[in-house]
């Protein structure tokens, strides 16, 4: 009896697991994001920090998630979730090259 | 004066980009062509206001116009994520001072909305006196 309930006891927790929402990191470095493609479960998160030395801003128009996280400087982090599927081209209005295109299935 | 005026082709310029003296038009009238009026201005008499506002405009289509819009009315395609909405810098009447306070700082530098991103750091002097001056020219009179 103790056995089948250690049994359940982790099924539900892997279970739970499994179930969490991820959260990653993109980094804004060299005036540029770490990664330029990301794939998400819709849930999951986006934690953009700023690791140059000046303001960078994170914002989207996309039709699934649009957002502006506003400007901000070296060192802080601001959070994206990603609530709807579809694919969400991320940029930064203080320099237009930055692009990030992240994929919420 | 507005016979002088095809000198510039700043279409897109408000009406007080047209040369200021009728010196300084007979002077620009004398060294640069129609077909390149831009190009000459910038280059021949490029410590004039004249020069500056079409730098100024090449600065704002770069990084503004994103907020702003193309005509400076606030509807620029991100104006959608900001509330409140981008300033209508047409309708403006803050004065130039204040202008390159903003663009520097940031609207949170000036204890404004922070959606305004602070330029100062990406922008050299040069540039945000130049895009001051094609805001003023913005304006409506």
């Amino acid at each position: 009896m103790k056995r089948l309930f250690q049994i359940v006891a982790f099924g539900l927790a892997v279970s739970v697991f499994n179930a969490q929402a991820a959260e990653i990191v993109v980094s804004q470095k060299n005036k540029d994001f770490s990664q330029k493609h990301v794939k998400l479960k819709v849930g999951d998160s986006i934690a953009f920090r700023n690791d140059d030395p000046f303001f960078h801003n994170v914002f989207s128009l996309s039709d699934a998630t649009s957002f502006d996280l506003g400007s901000y400087p070296q060192g802080q982090s601001k959070t994206v979730k990603f609530t709807k599927a579809g694919t969400v081209e991320i940029e930064c209005s203080i320099h237009p090259n930055m692009k990030l295109v992240v994929e919420v299935q | 004066m507005r016979a002088f005026a095809w000198a510039l082709t700043l279409a897109t310029l408000a009406p007080a980009t047209v040369l200021a003296g009728e010196a300084g038009t007979a002077a620009i009238l004398k060294v640069c062509k129609k077909s390149d009026a831009e190009d000459c201005i910038v280059r021949e008499f490029k410590n004039t206001v004249e020069a500056a506002q079409i730098r100024g405009r090449s600065v704002y289509r770069a990084y503004c116009v994103l907020c702003h819009g193309e005509s400076g009315l606030g509807d620029g395609r991100a104006a959608k994520v900001h509330t409140p909405r981008p300033a209508n810098l047409v309708a403006s009447q803050v004065p130039p001072e204040y202008i390159e306070m903003i663009v520097r700082k940031g609207g949170a530098g000036v204890g404004r909305y922070a959606g305004m991103p602070p330029w100062s750091d990406q922008l050299t002097d040069e540039q945000i006196s130049d895009v001051k001056q094609f805001l003023m020219a913005l304006r409506k009179p």
